[in-house]
């Protein structure tokens, strides 16, 4: 009895005994799902659909193709983006001795590479003239008075985020490049904040005629060019929730709860908002450091930050 | 061909030529083809996302089970999808794994329980190597070590696991063993 129960439960034969045979053979042997079980038509059509319906989904990510490495907006990330990716043009230009054209004289075709890499030329971040080139990309867009060096600050910066490297494997050919959209994109978020803060210092130093003005600039900021062109429909929602991912994405829909404070005049929500550094990358991550400014000389009473 | 369509086309290979061995994968180790199936339209769908960073032929598949497979280790606490394509694809598994072994018996019984008594890692390479008929070297890919960890751990695990199934078998073949299974 126990021979014939250990033969069956083991499936070999005990004269052999269990240390001769092949361990893997024997588990094979009990594999709960044989290959010939996955062989059904029904199934096949089910996999067939849910095939279908993956690749119905947005395209893949343009990242890796070629040598190439474009920019993938993030979601309230903008402003981190391309504060870093000007850092890394920084050390390329400072790496290379030949003149090098920032300018590619490439657009993205596709609607799918618009919505990956952004629209407008992509640009080159090791482009020698790229300061140049970055600098004209963002000429539509104002900044408050005294607060243009933010602008210069935005391609100086030198603290970047650490995920903005070529991939590894193609270090030597990679060239890191963004679109103008998202470059535009950076500023911004760069201009809007500094908008925000200047309502801020004018509110606290009761100069209403400024603080008037900044709420005009704030309350029209998510109609600007460079905001439509890569998010037309801002909303708060947290990105990326839900089964479907394509609803949620939102890049400036941070800027809503900024924008709501200063339409109030509510100068304690706009100070929480700055000390949590709302939205993702955050207003506080877009104001020159202490002590720089990036060269700007702020008046002093003026820096309420 | 646009850029879009060859993305498709490509996308299309890598699925059909897989999806039976990623299906069969995720429903081993998940034991559940609700799971599986869910599991797999997830698998997918990080494939198509990320196609450009897929390699052609065998590494495409072991980059495969490799999203898979940290798929299922982050699995846990993780939302159901509610989407009725997987949900057809769990039930059409259900009805073609039916007439087989059977998920729950391979979870039970003196091998399962032999398995069991192996290391997480030694037992993941052994189920790799016998059920997914992965190398060392291409289980070194899916599980992200060393083809020599690897060999290593298989050894060990094939070691152990006779050990096991002998001591079974004399505990089996034990006159009190023998004297109980006649009695009943």
């Amino acid at each position: 009895m126990g021979e014939t129960m250990t033969t069956m439960r083991f499936g070999m034969n005990r004269d052999r005994g269990v240390g001769s045979i092949r361990v893997d053979v024997l588990v094979r042997a009990h594999d709960p799902v044989g290959a010939a079980s996955l062989q059904s038509e029904r199934l096949d059509g089910a996999l067939d659909a849910l095939g279908a319906s993956i690749v119905s989904r947005p395209g893949p990510a343009p990242q890796s193709r070629g040598s190439r490495w474009r920019w993938s907006p993030a979601p309230r990330g903008v402003f981190a983006l391309a504060a870093t990716t000007l850092t890394l043009a920084g050390g390329a230009l400072a790496a290379t001795r030949l003149f090098v054209n920032a300018d590619t004289g490439r657009y993205p075709t596709t609607a799918w590479e618009r919505r990956a890499g952004g629209p407008g030329e992509e640009l080159k971040l090791a482009g020698t003239n790229f300061r140049q080139v970055a600098l004209q990309a963002s000429a539509g867009i104002s900044y408050p008075p005294e607060y243009g060096a933010w602008r210069t600050w935005l391609i100086t910066v030198a603290d970047s985020t650490p995920y903005q490297s070529c991939p590894a494997g193609s270090a030597h050919s990679c060239t890191v490049e963004v679109s103008t959209g998202v470059l535009r994109g950076g500023f911004a978020q760069s201009a809007f904040c500094a908008w925000v803060y200047d309502w801020r210092a004018a509110r606290t130093g009761g100069r209403s005629a400024e603080a008037t003005r900044a709420v005009r600039v704030v309350d029209g900021a998510l109609s600007w060019p460079a905001v439509r062109a890569l998010d037309p429909h801002p909303n708060a929602k947290p990105p990326y929730t839900g089964p479907d991912r394509r609803g949620s994405k939102t890049i400036f829909g941070w800027m809503l709860p900024y924008r709501a404070a200063v339409r109030q005049g509510d100068l304690s929500m706009i100070d929480q908002l700055i000390a949590a550094n709302y939205g993702g990358s955050g207003c506080a991550s877009v104001a020159p450091p202490a002590g720089s400014r990036g060269g700007t000389v702020i008046p002093a009473g003026r820096d309420s930050r | 061909m646009s850029v879009a369509k060859m993305d498709e086309v490509r996308f299309d290979a890598l699925y059909r030529t897989t999806r039976r061995d990623v299906l069969a994968f995720l429903t081993r180790r998940s034991g559940d083809p609700d799971r599986a199936a869910d599991l797999l339209a997830e698998t997918y769908l990080v494939a198509w996302r990320k196609l450009r960073e897929v390699p052609d032929g065998q590494p495409g598949r072991l980059w495969l089970f490799g999203v898979a497979r940290n798929l299922l280790l982050k699995e846990r606490g993780r939302r159901r999808s509610d989407n009725v394509l997987v949900e057809r694809l769990a039930s059409e598994l259900h009805t073609a794994i039916a007439p087989c072994t059977g998920l729950e018996d391979h979870r039970s019984g003196p091998l399962a329980a032999a398995i069991a008594q192996l290391a997480q890692k030694e037992r993941e390479i052994l189920l790799l190597t016998a059920w997914e008929d992965l190398a060392p070297r291409e289980i070194a890919i899916v599980t992200g070590s060393s083809a020599n960890v690897v060999r290593v751990r298989l050894a060990r695990a094939r070691s152990k696991l006779r050990r096991e199934l002998e001591s079974l078998e004399r505990r089996d073949l034990s006159p009190r063993t023998v004297a109980a299974n006649t009695t009943t």
